[in-house]
């Protein structure tokens, strides 16, 4: 018997590795994990890969002829194509629309409208895709499915969802109650009447006084840094960060808690917050050249408050 | 006879006792990966104000694969004004020079540094290339290493928080179907990376600074003293220092790069091996510095002391085994009560030396990966293997710390894109 059991110890044991002689002799999953090399971080990717693949047609769209086509993308694509091209109100069109000046009606539904002159896009409408050469301007309480881009200023009314990504190579004006996930401006600029809803000064246990000047500030817990203090540096929190009025950091601001900056808050550097980051009236990101502000939580956006260049809000950003 | 059982019991449930430290260890990193929120890094920044960057390929008789490299870097999207590449040729005697002569012919921001004298190996050329670096931030490539476009930019932009003295990217070897060796290397990059560093980021604890695919402050590193040219493992000197400094290393889990995986056993022997005498070397050095480090918190202080033990762990556990079996054959079984034994076992034999199979298998899952992770029952063959080339460099740091010899820099082998990999 003891043969019999050494032969049973040994085949339980090489139990777990039969399945796996497969995977060896025959194997189905040996590839390397994939990395896009070729990626480069860019808030404008949409806009830009979606003008390329438009670019043999707009070649054809060079005149005041207007033609119908349609073409292979992942699904055929219908493509109408006029210099003054308008959707009527409450229509529905399949399909991308390409014109120098590209209108919307009120409650109509596109897919994807490109203009190389002017895109608007009236009240109500839901549109998947919108982007411009020129000048764009969303109405209130439109709906966009995945993204907008555009070369020229960017306007968008109350209420209206933006999807993915909006970017804008100018300005891009956000009014009040418009949501989104990722803006790209220059600058991203809140307009609205209502008020921010000031978040609960934090139990820090450093408060930095007025007219206070610091080189990089380092603080393990939450911080306030009251009304005109002066950070030369960068700023870094463990917890919560609470800049009142006016307060001006020459660097980065780095927080593992939420970001409260208050109005007139000025910040040269980049934002990145674990948490939500909200801007009192007339907050301000950015000097020499763009910057990000990146929060994990929600960002919300005051009268005024303006950020050149990228805000990602993880949890949704929206303006008050 | 009995004061030696009794010591002998005693080193056993010592063994015990550590082998339950670094599972609990890695049970919490896995389960801070799967369950817990996920610390970002900084990748996500885009900024117009970049730093200056100096990039450090050390190269050593690295013909097969230094064109790759410099190719890649050049490829890459960073602002040329605020680039140079540093590759230090260390006295090859291939055709090295030659093809790095030839790319800073074409490339101003090629600069290359020639080492005629002195020691040899990758510390050194670190040490020298300090001074004379143009740029305040240092990243390091081996040669054998593949950087994506946007590789520089997401590894940089670490350095925005003010207490980041280094940043560590991923490795992944993209020869990983070459042979068995090379698959299972895969694995346990991924258990490595996905769960162990990524939760140690995640947790504010010690990330490490791995040597290649990440980079450092010059000022810092000078301030720190350099690099010790006799340092096997100058990544986890450097880590410690920094740590005991107050400064923190980032860990960026999607700046992935390319790797070429020994893929000859004699190759990664060597390789581990040199690791190890290099890593138990520093666990000789800090570990008592590490214990009362003032700038760090009790859990920084115990993770890193249990970052400085790691290659000593098949050590131990060898010797726990060991101790066991005399206990066996003097009659002294149950050596242990069955639970604490089962777990002794259990536990560590399906360590291994860079992650347990549990953490392989949730890194692997993270990865999307499917049919290989049947190939988890074979991490006890590599167990075995990883287990016998750390005992023999712990075995060396000690011979070296006996003696007072200097270790001598072993480069590990490399032979370039070979056929058939995809």
């Amino acid at each position: 018997m003891v043969w019999f059991e050494v032969l049973a110890f040994a085949l339980l044991l090489a139990l777990p590795a039969i399945p796996s002689m497969f995977e060896l002799r025959k194997p189905q999953d040996d590839g390397k994990l994939a990395i896009a090399d070729g990626y480069v971080r860019d808030p404008r990717f949409f806009g830009t890969s979606f003008r390329r693949m438009l670019a043999p047609l707009l070649v054809r769209a060079d005149g005041d002829e207007k033609f119908s086509t349609q073409i292979v993308w992942r699904d055929t694509e219908p493509i109408r194509f006029a210099p003054n091209l308008r959707v009527e109100d409450g229509e529905r069109v399949r399909g991308v629309l390409i014109g120098d000046d590209v209108r919307i009606g009120d409650r109509a539904g596109i897919r994807d409208a490109f203009g190389r002159d002017h895109v608007a896009v009236a009240d109500g409408a839901i549109v998947r895709t919108a982007a411009s050469d020129g000048t764009l301007t969303i109405g209130s309480d439109v709906r966009v499915l995945r993204w907008i881009d555009s070369e020229g200023d960017c306007v968008v009314g109350e209420g209206t969802v933006l999807g993915a990504s909006a970017s804008s190579a100018a300005l891009l004006e956000l009014n009040a109650g418009v949501r989104f996930e990722r803006a790209w401006g220059r600058p991203v600029l809140a307009s609205t009447p209502n008020t921010v809803p000031i978040p609960e000064r934090p139990d820090a246990k450093r408060s930095v006084e007025e007219n206070a000047v610091h080189e990089d500030l380092i603080e393990h817990r939450s911080i306030v840094l009251s009304a005109g203090a002066r950070v030369n540096g960068s700023l870094k929190v463990y917890g919560d960060a609470f800049l009142e009025s006016n307060v001006h950091v020459h660097g980065h601001l780095i927080a593992q808690g939420h970001v409260y900056l208050g109005p007139g808050v000025r910040i040269d550097g980049n934002v990145f917050a674990e948490g939500d980051v909200v801007f009192d009236d007339g907050a301000h990101v950015g000097a020499s050249g763009y910057k990000t502000v990146y929060c994990t939580g929600v960002a919300i956006l005051g009268n005024a408050a303006n950020v050149d260049g990228w805000i990602v809000a993880e949890g949704g950003g929206s303006v008050v | 006879m009995d004061v030696a059982i009794a010591i002998t019991h005693v080193y056993v449930w010592i063994v015990v006792g550590v082998m339950a430290i670094y599972a609990v260890r890695h049970w919490g990193f896995t389960w801070n990966r799967l369950a817990m929120r996920q610390r970002p890094y900084y990748q996500d920044l885009i900024d117009e104000d970049l730093p200056g960057v100096t990039v450090v390929v050390p190269m050593h008789d690295e013909q097969t694969v230094a064109s790759a490299v410099l190719d890649a870097l050049i490829a890459c999207d960073y602002p040329r004004d605020r680039f140079e590449i540093i590759p230090v040729d260390d006295r090859s005697s291939d055709d090295t020079t030659t093809i790095v002569a030839a790319y800073s012919m074409a490339y101003s921001f090629i600069k290359p540094a020639y080492v005629m004298g002195g020691e040899r190996g990758k510390p050194a050329a670190l040490d020298r290339v300090l001074p004379i670096a143009e740029h305040d931030i240092i990243l390091v490539f081996d040669a054998d290493y593949r950087p994506g476009k946007g590789l520089i930019r997401e590894l940089v932009m670490g350095f925005v928080d003010p207490e980041v003295g280094a940043v560590m990217g991923r490795v992944v070897p993209r020869n990983a179907n070459e042979n068995f060796l090379t698959r299972m290397q895969a694995m346990e990059r991924s258990g490595g990376y996905q769960v162990d560093q990524q939760a140690r980021y995640n947790m504010n604890l010690i990330p490490q600074y791995g040597g290649t695919v990440g980079g450092f402050r010059r000022n810092v590193a000078l301030e720190l003293g350099g690099f010790d040219p006799h340092a096997l493992a100058e990544d986890t000197d450097l880590t410690i220092r920094l740590a005991l400094a107050g400064w923190r290393v980032g860990y960026a889990n999607r700046a992935e790069c390319y790797e070429e995986a020994p893929a000859q056993w004699a190759v990664r022997f060597r390789q581990l091996r040199r690791w190890s005498r290099g890593h138990n070397r520093a666990l000789g050095t800090y570990l008592f510095a590490m214990m009362s480090a003032k700038a760090l918190s009790w859990e920084q202080r115990v993770d890193g002391v249990l970052l400085l033990f790691v290659y000593l762990v098949p050590a131990v556990l060898f010797t726990g085994f060991a101790a066991n079996a005399l206990l066996f054959f003097a009659g002294q079984i149950p050596v242990v009560p069955l639970v604490a034994f089962s777990f002794f076992v259990v536990s560590y034999s399906a360590f291994g030396n860079f992650g347990p199979a549990f953490e392989i298998a949730a890194a692997e899952l993270l990865d999307g990966a499917r049919e290989r992770l049947l190939l988890l029952p074979y991490l006890f063959a590599l167990f075995l293997f990883n287990g016998w080339a750390v005992t023999a460099g712990a075995m060396d740091a000690f011979g070296d710390f006996i003696k007072g010899r200097r270790a001598k820099w072993d480069r590990t082998q490399k032979i370039g894109t070979p056929r058939g990999v995809v």
